[in-house]
């Protein structure tokens, strides 16, 4: 009878964790205000004054929260790597923050640009965490990275946040996972460092295209 | 802690199984299996055998690292007795082993956040008992003081301060416990010889353990510090840049009078020396050592007197140690001519200097060790590198010279497969890493050896920029990627391609990091010269290294890049243009792209860059990614590399040729075959 009781007990601690998981994974990015997720297939309308931003995060803890400017970006970032489209206010933004998850055993805020109220760790200020986001346009502001398995340096952070150049590689997800986007969109490198790949990148496929489009208009003449 | 508290019950049954399994070996005979195609990735770089050998100071010990596939082990033998005991093991590898007196000795092993430090106390009763104990510190050895057991020269890094102790290895393994006060302070144990405000590397203290030499890392320079006499305070001598070549001073060593250091420095020339430098005048006195044709690239110093021993450096590839004179000198020239063009180089030596182990290798001999017993005037293998490896599937390195486009001199090694009856062989061009300061050598090299078992020549060309000849060759890669450099490696590969045994139709170029990037800017350059090309944690898009990756975080790197590659602010379009992500239109190439996800140097983005421009211009690739590499590689991501590479190569160089797998390869029952260390008499 004791034993059964305390499987029940278990089951009923289990069934909450895992519907605590079931919301956490539900929730995700552009869930506030100002930001908008992009569903995957046909039927995207976009607004005059917004652009489309890529969102790639790959982080080796949960994130409860990234933050964007004064609001939050993700909500309930699952550990891996995660690949979203959501649509922005055109303008300058910048990543601002990030919140870990309880159990990451690291501290839990984590600010990059401007001043939180509350208790926070600071780690270096840098314009790699600056982007902006053109209307019409696919902007790629770089990919975060989290990594809580460097070398502990300080005592104040321990977490290494890090906004990586990942454009060739985001572009070939895009590719992947919202076609109907990749042909639609010209695809922009948003962040402040001067990198032009994604131009020249542009540059050829519009070659590409033009020429197929020749030859296909020769191959009728002929 | 003893052994059984390791805390670890996986290690201490595989420690039993070790040690059992050591037991049973001794006596039974090594046997060599014969490949008849080609060796297994595996064999290559998984194989077991021993290395680190250490004899004891008073020759009574030998220790040694063991290892057998990914575990490696501490091994021990009493000299004469013929049982051994393997007293740790580990999957991380071992770094060093140093006795600290006559019976006891400390281990250092690499993991994942560092160094974890060892002491091994065995029976003075001379039987095979030994206890163990973790060394829970910070920091790391300067000097073990073989001479005074337990106790050694140790350096702690703690705040904004690096500390210098004569410490005994009982306060060293209760370090993090006992390094507190009662009132919380925090105490540095045992007695302090030095303490600098900063990180500090390469001290150089002397055998009364006065510090007469330190390098302290600040923010964009190293500083030197140096003492004018034993005893006397240290003093800044120099701010070096290290992006500046002429600035190169490193001291070594002091000398045996304690009035002059030993310091590798250009002392305007164009090639390192050792230039004995007085510290109270601040001019350099003498040349201990140096040669008009190389680099010196160290000093060897006696691990008793902290002596100098030899002078090491590499000539046509091949690693030489010159010993001075003094005691056993003789007797190593000797044995040098007797190993012929084997590298020979002595690891450790008794108390009376009449016995010592010696470390023997070369290009097709990964490492052998001997004893050697001056008073007897014996001469005894005692353990082998990679013993599951028979030497004779291995294939000879040929060094030769060629003159690049604007003259300037090219070293190259040239493997041609020994074991395979062949007219004429297909070649793969390895350019190596770097560019700058890095180098190939004529010594055992595993992914070279195991192309050549597999019926390939490997031409590996040290280009400009290559370590080791001089400042000049240095000074003339600056600026170079994809224009000088790859005109020498075209030098080299256009000689080689003129032999009768090389089939010059059947090119490929492969390479890692530098050697990637060049790999695809070769493919560039020539659009029907290579059948196929790998590029392996390899650069597409120069710019990016500036702007993401560890080195755009360093200002330090930063200045490096901007002198030696290009400054953005003024030279990006010419860095674009050199740029292999900005030029796949040119290239007619099949490429694989081997990357790792977590390659923080070369961002696994370069990869992406040219997959994603192949695909827009429908050109063939192929890639793998491997989940959590860096940069480097480990054991078993090598052996993916290996496989993969072979699989990709035989399909555009063996073409008409089914491919064949690699041999199986059980390292349980390959070990099971052999004894790693013998030392019986």
């Amino acid at each position: 009878m004791r034993r059964s009781l305390i499987r029940s007990r278990v089951w009923m601690v289990f069934a909450l964790v895992a519907q605590l998981g079931l919301m956490s994974a539900l929730l995700g990015c552009g869930a506030t205000r100002g930001i908008d997720v992009v569903s995957r297939g046909p039927g995207f309308q976009p607004s005059p004054d917004r652009g489309l931003m890529i969102v790639q995060i790959d982080s080796d803890i949960p994130l409860k929260r990234v933050m964007i400017d004064d609001y939050a970006l993700c909500e309930g970032v699952a550990k891996g790597k995660h690949f979203w489209v959501v649509e922005m206010p055109a303008g300058k933004h910048s990543w601002r923050g990030l919140e870990t998850g309880a159990n990451a055993g690291v501290a839990a805020w984590y600010q990059f640009k401007g001043r939180w109220s509350g208790p926070h760790n600071f780690i270096k200020p840098d314009e790699e965490y600056d982007f902006e986001i053109v209307a019409g346009q696919i902007n790629y502001p770089g990919s975060l990275i989290v990594r809580s398995d460097v070398m502990r340096r300080s005592s104040v952070a321990d977490l290494n946040v890090r906004v990586r150049n990942h454009s060739a590689m985001a572009t070939r997800k895009l590719r992947q996972e919202y076609p109907e986007l990749f042909g639609a969109y010209r695809i922009r490198y948003a962040g402040v460092r001067g990198d032009t790949f994604l131009e020249h990148w542009e540059e050829v496929r519009q070659r590409g295209a033009a020429s197929t489009s020749e030859g296909s208009q020769s191959g009728v003449a002929e | 802690m003893s052994g059984a508290s390791l805390g670890k019950a996986r290690l201490t049954q595989r420690l039993a199984v070790w040690i059992a399994l050591s037991f049973v070996l001794i006596g039974s005979s090594a046997t060599a299996e014969k490949a008849p195609t080609g060796l297994s990735a595996e064999r290559i770089l998984h194989s077991s055998g021993a290395s680190l050998v250490r004899v004891s100071p008073t020759g009574d010990w030998v220790a040694a690292d063991l290892y057998r596939g990914r575990l490696n082990g501490i091994a021990v033998q009493r000299i004469g007795s013929g049982s051994q005991q393997v007293v740790l093991t580990t999957e991380d590898s071992v770094q060093s082993i140093h006795w600290t007196g006559e019976n006891e000795f400390i281990a250092s092993f690499s993991t994942d956040t560092g160094s974890q430090w060892f002491s091994i106390v065995l029976s003075a009763a001379g039987g095979l008992g030994h206890s163990i104990t973790k060394l829970d510190t910070i920091g790391w050895l300067v000097d073990p003081l073989p001479l005074s057991p337990g106790e050694v020269v140790w350096s702690f890094q703690y705040r904004e301060w690096t500390h210098l102790h004569r410490v005994s290895l009982i306060d060293l393994a209760g370090f993090r416990k006992a390094s507190r006060n009662s009132r919380g302070r925090f105490r540095i144990p045992g007695d302090q010889i030095e303490k600098l405000r900063g990180a500090a590397r390469d001290w150089v203290v002397d055998a009364e353990l006065n510090v007469r030499a330190v390098t302290m890392i600040e923010e964009e320079l190293y500083r030197v510090l140096v003492s004018s006499k034993p005893g006397a305070g240290l003093r800044t001598i120099r701010r070096i840049d290290y992006s500046d070549d002429e600035a190169t001073f490193r001291p070594l060593a002091a000398t045996a009078d304690g009035t002059r250091l030993i310091v590798a420095a250009y002392g305007g020339r164009d090639k390192i020396g050792l230039e004995l430098y007085d510290p109270v005048s601040d001019q350099f006195t003498e040349t201990l050592f140096r040669r008009p044709d190389v680099d010196i690239t160290g000093l060897q110093v006696d691990d008793l007197t902290r002596e100098p021993v030899a002078a090491i450096y590499e000539v046509g590839g091949e690693v030489q140690y010159d010993y001075f004179g003094g005691e056993g000198r003789a007797s190593l020239v000797a044995l040098q001519e007797q190993f012929g063009d084997q590298s020979l180089s002595m690891v450790s030596r008794t108390e009376d200097g009449k016995r010592f182990a010696l470390w023997v290798r070369s290009a097709t001999n990964p490492g052998e060790y001997f004893f050697r017993d001056e008073t007897s005037d014996q001469l005894m293998t005692i353990a082998t590198v990679a013993d599951a490896l028979d030497r004779s599937t291995l294939s000879r390195v040929e060094e030769f010279v060629v003159e690049s486009k604007d003259g300037t001199e090219i070293e190259a090694y040239l493997t041609i497969p020994n074991h395979i009856t062949r007219d004429a062989f297909p070649l793969v061009v390895m350019p190596h890493g770097g560019p700058i300061n890095i180098r190939d050598r004529r010594v055992f090299n595993a992914r070279v050896q195991y192309l050549a078992s597999w019926g390939y020549a490997v031409l590996q060309p040290n280009y400009r920029g290559s370590a080791g000849y001089g400042r000049d060759f240095i000074e003339a890669a600056k600026k170079q990627w994809a224009s000088g450099i790859e005109d020498d490696i075209d030098a080299a590969v256009e000689h080689v391609m003129k032999r009768a045994d090389i089939d010059a139709s059947r090119v490929c170029i492969i390479g890692g990091s530098y050697g990637g990037f060049s790999a695809l800017a070769n493919v560039v350059r020539h659009r029907d010269r290579y059948r196929c090309a790998i590029s392996w944690n390899g650069v597409s898009d120069i710019a990016m290294l500036a702007e993401s990756s560890d080195m755009a975080d360093s200002e330090d790197a930063m200045e490096y890049f901007d002198e030696f590659i290009g400054d953005l602010e003024t030279e990006r379009e010419k860095l674009i243009a050199a740029s292999p992500a900005y030029s796949v239109e040119k290239i007619e190439t099949p490429i694989m792209f081997i990357y790792g996800d977590r390659d923080r140097r070369v961002d696994p983005d370069h990869s992406h860059r040219m997959m994603l421009m192949l695909e827009t211009l429908d050109k063939p690739f192929e890639s793998l990614e491997i989940e959590g590499m860096a940069h480097g590689y480990n054991r078993t991501e090598g052996i993916i590399i290996l496989r993969a590479m072979r699989r990709y190569l035989s399909r555009f160089l063996y073409a008409d040729s089914e491919f064949e797998r690699d041999p199986e390869f059980s390292e349980d029952a390959d070990a099971s075959q052999r004894v790693p260390i013998k030392f019986d008499r």
